[in-house]
């Protein structure tokens, strides 16, 4: 398994923990649930692999790495 | 001598009266500092039109766009293009600091390219974490609130004259400590971890093109 699959993997643990309604809103009035986030991330889509990113940047920032 | 500084901060749907909740603390820092003369295009203020006059009449030094964004352009009231690479060149010799959504990834070098001193903003979406029983409030929305402090602390520092590399540093400290507040709190709704997320998104993608020492 490549490094991405199981940063994708462990991602997809976190997301799947949280309230699935909750929603993140952007600035394009598009707001976005936990629900289809991990949609995202299973399909492996651009946003998908971005928030699979951002995840990581928060577990780094959390166990001090970055 | 008094500081020229210009807002633009539209309100007409959700994200921007979001974004709008999260400039008041800004507009209430300027107000304050007597060294500080502000032109706030609030609401239906914020055209295309009354933004190039307020630019030629009080020449800011600093201005912040608040509003919708994409790659190319930042927006006023209703969606109206308020900057675009057409008339950008009216901001050379600022800085600017746009919450918008992706515009720093081609405006904000263009922007640099024709003379903009320095360009703060985000490469992509800017996200934020909404609780749906506050939209209607979004100054009372506490989802929201981590996400108002950063844009606060990012827009005081650049008020204050810190210069631009060094608000941005300041800025992602702040959004570091805020991810570990969120990352490691207990939360029966599971709003927290989300939080934690959105911010690492929005740290992430803010960033600035131009000279990291300019100063208002």
């Amino acid at each position: 398994m490549s490094l991405y699959e199981e940063q994708k993997k462990l991602v997809l643990a976190r997301l799947r923990t949280l309230n699935p309604e909750a929603k993140m809103m952007s600035g394009k009035n598009k707001a976005v649930s936990v629900k289809e986030l991990i949609k995202h991330v299973e399909e492996d889509d651009i946003f998908g692999k971005k928030i699979v990113e951002a995840q990581i940047k928060m577990l780094q920032v959390l166990t001090g790495v970055n | 001598m008094v500081k020229q500084f210009l807002i633009t901060r539209p309100n007409y749907d959700k994200a921007t009266a979001y974004i709008h909740a999260f400039s008041k603390d800004i507009v209430a820092a300027a107000k304050e500092d007597a060294g500080i003369h502000i032109t706030d295009l609030e609401g239906t203020k914020a055209t295309d039109l009354d933004f190039e006059k307020a630019i030629k009449k009080s020449r800011p030094k600093l201005v912040f766009l608040n509003g919708h964004g994409d790659e190319t352009v930042v927006c006023g009231h209703n969606d109206e293009p308020i900057v675009t690479e057409h008339n950008v060149g009216l901001l050379k010799g600022k800085i600017i600091y746009a919450l918008a959504c992706e515009s720093l990834a081609k405006l904000g070098r263009i922007a640099v390219e024709k003379g903009v001193k320095a360009y703060v903003g985000y490469e992509e979406e800017f996200r934020w974490v909404i609780d749906p029983s506050r939209t209607s409030t979004p100054d009372k929305d506490k989802n929201a609130a981590p996400f108002r402090k950063v844009c606060l602390v990012l827009g005081k520092n650049l008020l204050s004259g810190v210069p631009a590399g060094k608000s941005i540093e300041l800025t992602r400290k702040e959004y570091k400590r805020l991810i570990k507040n969120y990352g490691t709190s207990e939360d029966n709704y599971g709003d927290a971890p989300l939080i934690g997320l959105a911010l690492s998104w929005d740290l992430m993608f803010l960033g600035f093109a131009g000279d990291k020492t300019a100063a208002f």
